[in-house]
């Protein structure tokens, strides 16, 4: 990886790239750049050792920090909607250029990343076709039965983002997994959120306290009826919403 | 890398492999509601990692748990019997989270007794490993088809008690992780343990699990098994959802009735293979007008809720939220109906698995 891939990767860790980095960064991506999730995640981890706090800075993907930072630069340019509404977390934090990244708490409500991850699975599959996310799952399932648990690895942090975390960079990065081809979705954040309607982007606080609100029902009621034990418990107390 | 291989061969050696998974998992359950036990867990969700106590006894047969959050906003929850309350301090958001979807027993419950591993699953006895100071035996969890989560098990070998937990991904990658880092099991279990511990300004909220309600006339629509999926099956959100189980005896109908009688008006068009509604209800909220049903779907491992209400005037797009394993996907309900509702669904499966059932949430149609 080149020194300057490197300081591009740097830079938007810090919320301070500009557009020559974004382009840097994504056509290492589209690329195939070997590396780059590792480096990422390594940037992340020390980021967070410096913040003095690891073990409460979920691990962002590289995906998600460019559909924001795009979704940013959208809004300088066309005076849209701003992305507060998109990703909610625990702490702000201020660039020298003045924008607030908010950095990924323990609840996060991003629909330009569901368009993210809703890119590239489409549930009505062609005619006997492998596409689309019935071809995926079959896949997975396929690849599941290797499951190797004596030497399988063990936990790798996952960041609290939908489905296409599990499949961007930082999963193709991790050590150690099976030889299964892995789904990927084209890191393309440019393009679902182009198509995003202003009205995609906020959520106003009333719908996101009554989903919380749902999500701790939920718990709940299996707490009372699975037979589980204390898991659901668990998620009960340690539930901490937004802030 | 070789000597963890052999230590595995000796214990693989050893008869407790063949024991089936199924076999341990009902040892499990069973430990789980009778076996008196405190101590410490790690609890690893969202990218957070959190501390809690637990203390869990049958005193004159009645089970009593608390829960402690040990970390941040100081939280419990204590169990007696089937009586579940919250213990919160006074400024926890919490408070008003409860309050926004009050809860309260379910119209209707339905029981699932479900003997060893649910149906969709296949599971294995891995072998043997070592939590919390103590033997333990590693059971894999896998689901036949990747629209649902699977589990990796530590069980105590002695007394079955779950020692450790992981919810796999799809990927295979840990989405939570329960492990005790003390376990004291049997013997006197302190019952001031067993209480609340926070003393001053505390606000509780009580949720009531209600039995199993019997239900008649039990009607069993034609079983259709899913056969495992290898190949992409393209499922026709009108096709007809086999609602039951062969192994159990649950009423296939779905629709729940309040006090008042009035049936609960909608169902999920579409659902995972092997999932059924394991309770459904109607809820009045009391800062607004109108009401909330909730549907809950279970296959015996995974749960699902499904919540609908009228949608407010300025009808939001698709949003998803993540918190660890728990998913909730939030969308306008897409079946034409006169006035706009809005649907959740939430639950510990894939986001797809989730979007999917939300998509196909649906007005019932006619009655039973």
């Amino acid at each position: 990886m080149s020194e300057r891939l490197r300081e591009s990767l740097s830079a938007l860790m810090d919320d301070e790239a500009d557009d020559l980095e974004l382009g840097r960064i994504l056509r290492a991506m589209d690329s195939g750049e070997a590396d780059l999730g590792a480096t990422w995640s390594r940037y992340q981890l020390v980021s967070a050792v410096l913040k003095g706090s690891p073990s409460s800075v979920g691990l962002r993907p590289l995906a998600l920090d460019l559909a924001v930072a795009d979704a940013e630069s959208m809004d300088e340019a066309d005076g849209g909607v701003g992305i507060e509404g998109l990703v909610s977390g625990a702490s702000g934090k201020t660039s020298e250029r003045g924008r607030t990244r908010r950095a990924l708490g323990s609840f996060a409500v991003a629909a330009s990343i569901t368009a993210v991850a809703v890119v590239g699975w489409q549930w009505q599959t062609s005619a006997g076709g492998a596409e689309g996310a019935e071809g995926e799952a079959a896949q997975m399932a396929a690849g599941a039965s290797t499951l190797a648990p004596a030497t399988a690895p063990r936990v790798s942090v996952l960041s609290t983002l939908a489905a296409a975390d599990q499949r961007g960079l930082l999963q193709a990065s991790v050590p150690g997994r099976s030889g299964r081809e892995l789904a990927r979705i084209p890191p393309s954040p440019l393009s679902p959120l182009a198509h995003a309607a202003p009205t995609t982007a906020a959520i106003d606080a009333g719908m996101r306290q009554q989903v919380e609100a749902y999500i701790i029902r939920h718990a709940e009621h299996n707490a009372l009826h699975s037979r589980s034990g204390m898991m659901p418990f668990a998620r009960m107390a340690a539930f901490d919403g937004a802030q | 890398m070789v000597a963890v291989a052999l230590l595995l061969l000796s214990f693989l050696a050893n008869p407790v492999a063949a024991d089936d998974a199924g076999v341990w998992l009902n040892r499990m359950h069973t430990a789980l509601a009778e076996r008196s036990y405190h101590g410490e867990f790690s609890y690893f969700h969202g990218g957070e990692l959190a501390s809690l106590s637990i203390a869990h006894a049958v005193v004159d047969e009645v089970r009593h748990e608390r829960l402690l959050h040990l970390n941040g906003m100081p939280r419990e929850v204590v169990r007696t019997g089937d009586k579940v309350t919250w213990v919160l301090h006074r400024g926890d958001r919490l408070i008003d989270l409860e309050q926004s979807v009050p809860a309260g027993p379910f119209a209707q419950s339905y029981g699932r007794v479900l003997d060893g591993l649910p149906q969709g699953y296949r599971a294995t006895v891995v072998g043997e490993d070592r939590v919390a100071g103590r033997r333990a035996v590693q059971l894999d969890i896998e689901p036949e088809v990747a629209d649902r989560y699977g589990y990796r098990l530590w069980l105590d070998h002695e007394t079955a008690l779950l020692l450790r937990s992981e919810l796999l991904d799809t990927a295979g990658q840990a989405l939570e992780i329960f492990q005790f880092v003390r376990i004291e099991i049997g013997g006197q279990v302190d019952l001031a343990m067993l209480e609340a511990s926070m003393g001053e300004h505390l606000v509780k909220h009580d949720l009531v699990k209600r039995d199993p309600v019997k239900r008649d006339p039990v009607r069993r629509d034609p079983v259709k098994r899913d056969p495992v999926r290898r190949d992409p099956v393209r499922r026709d959100p009108s096709e007809q959802v086999p609602l039951l189980l062969a192994d159990t005896t649950i009423a296939s109908t779905a629709s729940g009735r309040r006090e008042d009688g009035e049936d609960v008006a909608w169902e999920a068009g579409w659902l995972p293979a092997g999932f059924a509604m394991s309770s459904a209800d109607i809820r009045r909220v009391p800062s607004r007008s109108d009401s909330v049903e909730n549907l809950v779907y279970s296959d015996g491992m995974a749960t699902f809720s499904v919540f609908l209400e009228r949608a407010p005037a300025h009808l939001s797009p698709l949003h998803v939220a993540r918190h660890g394993a728990t998913v909730a996907v939030m969308r306008p309900v897409t079946a034409a109906t006169p006035e706009p509702w809005l649907v959740t669904v939430v639950g510990e499966v894939p986001v797809e698995t989730a979007e999917r059932v939300a998509r196909n949430v649906r007005p019932r149609a006619g009655g039973d």
